[in-house]
């Protein structure tokens, strides 16, 4: 029995010694981050995470085009929806902007992450800087989508790194944008020229310089009113335009650069930087959009290109276009195909502007078969060589000392409007910014505003446009009177949205959830 | 025969003649030196019939014993003088002194008082008398009367302290909640940690047990009787003892019971009449243009009784067990080998549950010193169909179950006549043409639910052994070791009459599609303990217990889904020709290491004294965090054995107990701690058009602090017997507090995460239980007894993380809600209560200026309700605007309802007369609210959906003709987003949760002797419910949590059940 007791003993001792041993895990389905990043692909693979929230569904998968991007271009064109971002009746708990600022910072953490972990591997440093080049690009242009609709936002640069760590205050707009220019201009110097790469899915030396124009000239409108922006502006886009190894210069046809998204064809000269998608979910991912199914032509034919058609143009869109300008009726379907059995398009009555679909991105093109009712292979055109020369005229009239458009900027306009036109780019004439157009900066300015909403429109582009020329809310309310002016009683709702509109719209909500976990926030004007 | 031969026969036949006399005699002279021995026959009995198995000894003579026959008769040699000690599980030890007589019949009384019982707690047993913590047993023979599937269904009602409620009544998925003295945790399981035949288990699929095989049944509730399960003790214990086999001649059990369920509401939705009236308010143009053309007027949809969809979709379902066992052995080898098979179609079809089940256990008797056995269950079970409270297709709140048999229209308007409606009308379409698919998910439920396929079938095997060794009197070494293992196996299959796999809806890209989806979990388990029990000078007694434990368990996954499969009539099996959609695996593991120890001492078994000591070490958390210390002690005091007691004759028992302890709680993730990184498919990006490159992100942030839950708590109790108990009284107050809760918390998305496990915050529970039993009336051939139990819990969060002093919640259902708070946890205040607008009427045409053109303007005097001021009308739903300033938006909410009961409880009765045996068992819950979303859909139609049918009681909405109703206008429901108390309902019921009647067949009628007992019974089970809630049922939660707790919305009706069962002993 003596040994017995000595046995117990023991083997109790021996568990204690062993517990240690015992009680170690490891997990076997995940790897941890301190044993990640030690080759180029781990590295490759963390920055195609934080691509990927590109294309996540609050963002350019959906929402951005969708629910936000309604302007005096487009607006929600189904009489049901009284509350909704579409139609700017929400509160601060709507679910979609709190994707929308999730996916942001997430994408924002995955590229702090992937920066603090930039130097581990041994590989090639320039493939290294590429890398790195790409993901400062991506947090910077996530930062400006949170400085654009948000304002100032907490600035977070490291990785969170406990769970007690969460506070953060906001930083003000002014910070944001320094640091939105910081990332950009290292970026420059570390990415691959646009032809180096041959399309134009990844950030490259031309989409940052034409991203730095962009967000200069945001600086330099409302509400940071920065006028020193105006030169670096032009400066950056003009070292878009002065690139001879790129060669950018605008596709000869309008139409071309969006059939060519909806074929999943590059067009490296014109369409600088895309949000990819992929498929029609017929397999196990998830990497087709939204772009064209939600704002295309209204088709319920599934072999033409269902589309709901919920975008619907608005009048004034319409009527901005000179009769014979092409992007017209290719931005503005003139026909739907009402029934699924519809193979030859039904035409609206001329008067009827108000129940027009937007109609950018046709399904119709697309290579990928079969098509999903749902989801699209289109890619999102972040920013094209139209918007590059347009900006630069913008940026170089603000700037001119002369009280006249220097003749660069008009011509810069002028090959885009012959584009629009269907004529040849040396064809002077009809198209062409007209003499009272040009007459002086003021009006030079005015048309260029209209010119970029004629070329590109329902590219999300407007409202941040609007609200930097302080436009935001009369433009939305002279839309709605026009469509509650013209629109027969049962279209007068998408009148909804510009009557909505108010002040505290300048700028979202911080979500609701947010403020309550995160007591530094203070919330935006109005909400 | 040769007489050579038969003489050494005759010879050694009388050497053992005479051999055996003289032992015979010694024995005799022996004890004759004493006492005269006389041999005592006689027949030991109950009220029922004889008794087999009776153990009759001699008192301080413990080596003669005897046990009763099949027929119950004994015979034993006993000295005269000397007393014969008749004992038998479940009745009064009786002692009868040897006089004269030889033939000494005894009728054996069942046990009343329970004091002498054994009953089993963690680590060992106690006599009820001298327990010092607060342990509640449950009558498993009262449980065993109701017609339930799985035991936890039977639970509700029957234990103070211990709260059971249901989600909703999907068959096999009912969601059964078990919370013992309120919940501790704010995101994590609440539910005890069961311990079934000595094997402890967190998650114990009691779906897999047979209720018949159940012997004992005892819920460990204060910290005393729970810290020696430490770690995982928090949340109470519930253990259970199988039955095991007994000594006597073999006993076989047969059991049929068949019988009926019916759902036990139907909810009243409009006539053709009313819905085209109201749709009619609601757009006039569009319902003239779909049901007034031709000349037909609202007034001719009286003469048609349109469609009652609940009828199809309901049905009367047939419910079936069977179960065999045989029980029996000898005083060395004792087994039980049972088995059963239910069968329960669910009330809606296409819906149904099932289990097949079979036990064996084995005691064996090695040595004196050395004890085994074994006790294996292998069980497999399952259900099926579509479940009603998860979304279909789509989302929103127009992708669940019941919107689409509510809200399904009950005439298309094309015809009249029901006769046209089979052959062009929609019954046959799975979606009706007039809905707008793209915002409006309603599909026809008959046609869905008939198509949908969804199982899950689990196989459990839990097999354990254990062995005993007495080492030396008083010490006893016990070594115990099991397995677990359980593979689910779930599948689906949407063809395309199904919801989600329609090609009608164009959000649906999978075409049709199925998938298959295994887990697999198994555990094992060690454990090794050493009693010592001493008695010093007959007044101090003093039990030790110590030990150690080792347990582990791995789990694995994976699962695939295919899509556009081709041949929709083969389904699950064809699924490889589909394209292959997501798959998914996982694998995961955890081990938990323990030391263990507690000290009985009790003194004149009057100060009973109790403290116990448990230290665990988990895999869960880091090196540091690993090791939890979960002590306790307790104290009782038997008052009545004290002398000044002594004269209330009245009272025959009195204990007062009270106990204090810390205790546990590790349910999180085996990896929770950790930061991941993963490759998930959605992480893939598409480079130039190719296939999406993989994408590697930081799915979760980890935190390495993560450590323990802890939960203090302190218990009083008092015991009280009355009139030789036949009046029993047990109360307990108790309060427990929980810190370092683990909580799933919330973080800021600027972390670039969602939720991180922490532990924060603080709980605190605090409750009165009180039981009463009474023996109403006890004579011959008739007895009345009686249990009530009702218990009061008050819980309150204290502390909350990053020290927020509200903690808001969301339930998803639909999308114009999903990111509203319904709920609030308030710092002092209970851990949810319903987080709102307060109403206040509706606005009635007083509030408005009417103009001379006809129109309402609201009054500038009055506020708005979130709508556009020129949108509100007289009707609209009003809310207080309670910052006052004319505005009712998101500053206006407050806590407009309490979601948890004020007192619950149960009150069972047994009547007997001669071989009647009558159950009635009633329980309740008071003072809990429900929020019933069902009505913002269908008393109102707040998400604004067209030709939706609604409840009949909105044809009593506010209208000018009918301006004192209280229901708002046709579209007067107000803004989208808002919850108010306006749905809000009062949730307390009464339930009449079963009744049962059983007769046995007298023996004398049976006319035989292989039979031992006919017994032919009828049970009914949620025959009637007392409640003003106006939904199907009051115990609904289907989005239930700690946060979350009733929500009403889709919830699969609750089935009252009849069955008829015959019961054969052998």
């Amino acid at each position: 029995m003596k040994s017995l007791y000595i046995s117990f003993f023991a083997l109790s001792l021996l568990t204690l010694g062993a517990c240690e041993k015992f009680l170690k895990t490891e997990p076997s389905d995940f790897l941890a981050p301190s044993n990640y990043f030690t080759t180029e692909k781990d590295l490759n693979n963390a920055l195609t995470g934080v691509y990927e929230v590109l294309g996540h569904s609050a963002l350019y998968g959906d929402y951005i085009f969708y629910q936000y991007d309604i302007t005096d271009e487009g607006v929600y064109g189904h009489a049901a929806l009284t509350n909704g971002v579409q139609v700017y009746n929400f509160a601060p708990s709507n679910p979609q902007i709190d994707a929308t600022w999730r996916a942001l910072y997430v994408g924002i953490g995955r590229a702090n992450l992937l920066l603090e972990n930039i130097n581990k591997p041994d590989m090639n440093e320039n493939k290294r800087n590429i890398i790195e080049g790409e993901t400062l690009f991506l947090r910077a242009y996530y930062y400006f989508l949170l400085a654009q609709n948000w304002g100032g936002v907490p600035l977070i640069l490291e990785t969170t790194k406990t769970a007690d760590d969460t506070q953060r205050p906001r930083a003000s707009l002014a910070q944001v944008y320094e640091q939105i220019l910081t990332d950009l201009k290292k970026s420059e110097s570390l990415v691959q020229p646009i032809g180096a790469l041959g399309f134009g899915g990844r950030a490259n030396k031309s989409a940052v310089r034409g991203m730095l124009a962009r967000v200069c000239l945001h600086m330099a409108g409302y509400p940071l009113k920065d006028q020193s922006k105006y030169a670096e502006a032009k400066y950056w886009a003009a070292k878009v335009i002065n690139d001879t190894e790129a060669g950018h210069e605008l596709n000869p046809s309008y139409e071309q650069v969006f059939i060519n998204l909806a074929a999943d064809k590059y067009d490296i000269k014109e369409s600088i930087f895309e949000v990819e998608f992929w498929g029609n979910r017929s397999d196990a991912y998830s990497e087709s959009g939204r772009l064209g199914t939600r704002n295309g032509i209204r088709c319920l034919n599934p072999d033409l290109g269902y589309s709901l058609g919920r975008i619907n143009a608005t009048p004034r869109l319409y009527q901005r276009y000179d009769e014979q300008d092409k992007r017209r009726d290719w931005n503005i379907a003139p026909f739907i195909y009402p029934s699924a059995s519809s193979v030859t398009p039904v035409y609206w009555a001329p008067e009827n502007l108000w129940q027009r679909s937007s109609g950018k991105y046709r399904r119709q093109y697309e290579v990928v078969k079969p098509q999903s009712t749902s989801f699209s292979p289109i890619n999102y055109p972040i920013m094209r060589y139209a918007d590059i020369l347009l900006m630069f005229a913008e940026a170089d009239n603000e700037l001119s000392t002369t009280s006249m458009p220097s003749d660069s900027a008009v011509n810069f306009v002028n090959l885009i409007r012959r584009r629009g036109f269907g004529l040849p780019m040396d064809q002077a004439g009809i198209a062409d910014v007209s003499a009272g157009d040009r007459s002086s900066k003021a009006s030079f300015q005015a048309f260029l505003r209209d010119e970029r909403s004629r070329e590109l429109c329902f590219e999300g582009l407007r409202k941040g446009d609007l609200i930097r020329w302080e436009k935001f809310i009369s433009e939305m309310r002279a839309t709605a009177s026009e469509i509650d002016m013209i629109a027969v009683s049962g279209y007068k709702f998408e009148a909804r949205a510009g009557f909505n509109v108010s002040e505290k719209h300048l700028l979202f909500p911080i979500p609701s959830d947010e403020m309550s976990l995160n007591r530094l926030l203070k919330q935006n004007p109005g909400w | 025969m040769d007489l050579k031969l038969v003489k050494p026969i005759i010879v050694a036949m009388t050497c053992l003649l005479v051999c055996f006399s003289y032992e015979y005699g010694s024995a005799q002279a022996q004890q004759g030196t004493s006492k005269q021995v006389i041999r005592v026959t006689g027949t030991v009995s109950d009220v029922s019939g004889k008794l087999p198995g009776v153990l009759i000894t001699i008192k301080n003579q413990p080596k003669s014993k005897t046990l009763t026959d099949v027929n119950g008769m004994y015979s034993i040699d006993a000295p005269r003088g000397s007393t014969l000690v008749y004992s038998s599980l479940g009745y009064v030890t009786q002692e009868i002194t040897v006089s004269e007589k030889t033939q000494i019949d005894v009728v054996l009384r069942e046990t009343t008082s329970v004091l002498d019982e054994v009953v089993v707690i963690g680590y060992g047993s106690s006599t009820r008398d001298d327990l010092t913590g607060s342990v509640s047993e449950i009558n498993v023979e009262d449980l065993q009367k109701a017609p339930v599937f799985s035991v936890e269904e039977g639970l509700a009602g029957r234990v103070a302290g211990v709260n059971v409620s249901s989600d909703d009544g999907q068959p096999g998925q009912e969601g059964i909640n078990i919370v013992i003295r309120g919940a501790n945790s704010l995101t994590q399981s609440n539910s005890p940690l069961f311990v079934i035949d000595g094997f402890p288990m967190e998650d114990p699929e009691n779906i897999s047990l047979n209720p018949d095989d159940i012997k004992t049944f005892n819920i460990l509730k204060d910290a005393s009787a729970t810290a020696i399960y430490g770690a995982r003790g928090a949340n109470g214990v519930v253990i259970i003892e199988t039955k095991r086999g007994q000594i006597g001649a073999p006993v076989v059990t047969a059991n049929v019971t068949l019988g009926f369920q019916n759902v036990t509401k139907r909810m009243d939705v409009m006539s053709p009449y009313d819905f085209v009236r109201y749709n009619y308010e609601r757009d006039a143009q569009t319902t003239t243009e779909r049901y007034l053309q031709n000349g037909l007027t609202i007034e001719d949809y009286k003469r048609t009784p349109g469609i009652n969809w609940q009828d199809k979709l309901f049905q009367q379902s047939l419910r079936q067990v069977y179960s065999l066992s045989i029980r029996g052995g000898n005083e060395k080898t004792k087994y039980s080998i049972s088995g059963s098979l239910t069968d329960q179609e669910g009330v809606m079809i296409n819906t149904d549950q099932y289990r097949y089940q079979g036990r064996f256990v084995l005691d064996q008797n090695i040595s004196k010193k050395v004890n085994v056995g074994l006790n294996v269950n292998y069980s497999r079970f399952g259900n099926s169909g579509q479940i009603a409270s998860n979304a279909n297709a789509g989302s929103g709140g127009s992708s669940y179950l019941m919107y689409s048999v509510w809200g399904f229209r009950p005439i298309s308007g094309r015809s009249l006549n029901p006769d046209d409606w089979d052959d062009e009308d929609f019954e046959q379409e799975l979606i009706d043409d007039d809905i707008d698919v793209t915002m409006d998910y309603r599909v026809n439920p008959i046609l869905t639910a008939e198509n949908e396929v969804r199982t899950s079938v689990t196989n459990f095997l839990v097999a354990n052994a254990f062995m005993t060794y007495d080492i030396a009197p008083g010490l006893k070494l016990r070594v115990s070791g099991g397995i677990e293992s359980r593979i689910r196996k779930n599948q689906s299959f949407y063809n395309s009459q199904t919801s989600k796999g329609t090609p009608l809806f164009p959000n649906n890209t999978r075409g049709q599609f199925g998938t298959v989806d295994y887990r697999e979990k198994s555990s094992w388990l060690n454990e090794n303990t050493l009693t010592w029990v001493k008695n010093f000078n007959r007044r101090n007694r003093l039990e030790i217990l110590g030990g150690f434990t080792l347990q582990g368990a791995n789990s694995e996954g994976y699962g695939f889904l295919s899509q556009n499969v081709p041949n929709e009539s083969l389904g699950i099996p064809a699924l490889d020709q589909g394209i292959p959609g997501a798959t998914n695996t996982s694998a995961s593991e955890n081990t938990l290491a323990s030391f263990l120890g507690r000290v009985n001492y009790n003194y004149r078994r009057k100060y009973l004294f109790t403290a116990s000591f448990r230290a665990d070490g988990s895999s869960k958390f880091e090196p540091g965090k690993q090791w939890g210390y979960f002590p306790s002690a307790a104290f009782a005091w038997k008052i009545k054995d004290e002398r000044f007691m002594k004269s209330l004759k009245f009272i025959s028992e009195a204990k007062l107990r009270t106990s204090y302890g810390l205790t546990g709680n590790n349910r999180v993730g085996d990896f929770s701690r950790l930061p991941q990184i993963t490759n998930p498919l959605g992480a893939s990006y598409s480079f130039n058009n190719g296939t999406p490159s993989t994408g590697a992100i930081q799915s979760s942030l980890g935190n390495l602090n993560l450590k323990w839950e802890t939960t203090a708590q302190v218990d009083f109790g008092i015991d009280l017997g009355f009139l030789r108990n036949r009046i029993s009284f047990t109360a307990d107050v108790y309060r427990k507090t929980t810190y370092d809760l683990l909580l799933n918390a919330d973080i800021p998305a600027t972390t670039g995460y969602t939720k991180v496990y922490k532990n924060i915050g603080e709980v605190r529970n605090e409750g009165l239980e009180l039981t009463l039993g009474t023996v109403n009336i006890k004579t011959k051939n008739f007895s009345w007894n009686s249990d009530f139990n009702i218990s009061f819990n008050r819980n309150k969060v204290t502390a909350l993380a990053e020290n927020q002093n509200n903690m808001l919640s969301t339930v998803s259902w639909d999308n114009g809600y999903s990111n509203e708070a319904l709920y609030i946890a308030t710092l002092n205040g209970p851990a949810a209560a319903f987080f709102g607008y307060l109403t206040d009427g509706l606005y009635q045409v007083d509030d408005f200026d009417l103009s001379p053109s006809g129109t309402y303007t609201l009054k500038i005097s009055e506020p708005s309700n979130g709508m556009a001021r020129y949108r509100i009308q007289p009707g609209d739903i009003r809310y207080k605007d309670i910052n006052l300033d004319g505005e009712v938006n998101s500053q206006d909410r407050v806590v407009i309802g309490n979601v948890l009961p004020k007192h619950i409880g149960g009150f069972n009765n047994n009547f007997r007369y001669k071989g009647f045996d009558l159950n009635v068992f009633f329980q309740w819950s008071y003072g809990n609210q429900i929020y019933n979303a069902n009505r913002m859909m269908f008393e109102g139609n707040v998400t604004n959906k067209r030709d939706l049918n609604q409840f009949a009681s909105y044809n009593n909405r506010w209208s000018f003709e009918n301006q004192d109703s209280k229901m708002y206008r046709t579209g007067g429901g107000g803004q989208t987003g808002y919850y108010s108390d306006y749905y809000i309902e009062d949730g307390s019921y009464l339930r009449l949760k079963t009744v049962s009647l059983s007769y046995s067949i007298p023996k004398k009628l049976l006319q035989t002797n292989m039979i031992r007992s006919v017994e032919l019974s009828v049970a009914a089970q949620n025959i009637y419910t007392w409640t003003n809630y106006s939904g199907m049922d009051p115990e609904v939660s289907v989005r239930n949590s700690t946060l979350t707790p009733g929500f009403d919305y889709s919830a699969y009706p609750r089935a009252n059940t009849l069955v008829f069962g015959l019961r054969v002993r052998l």
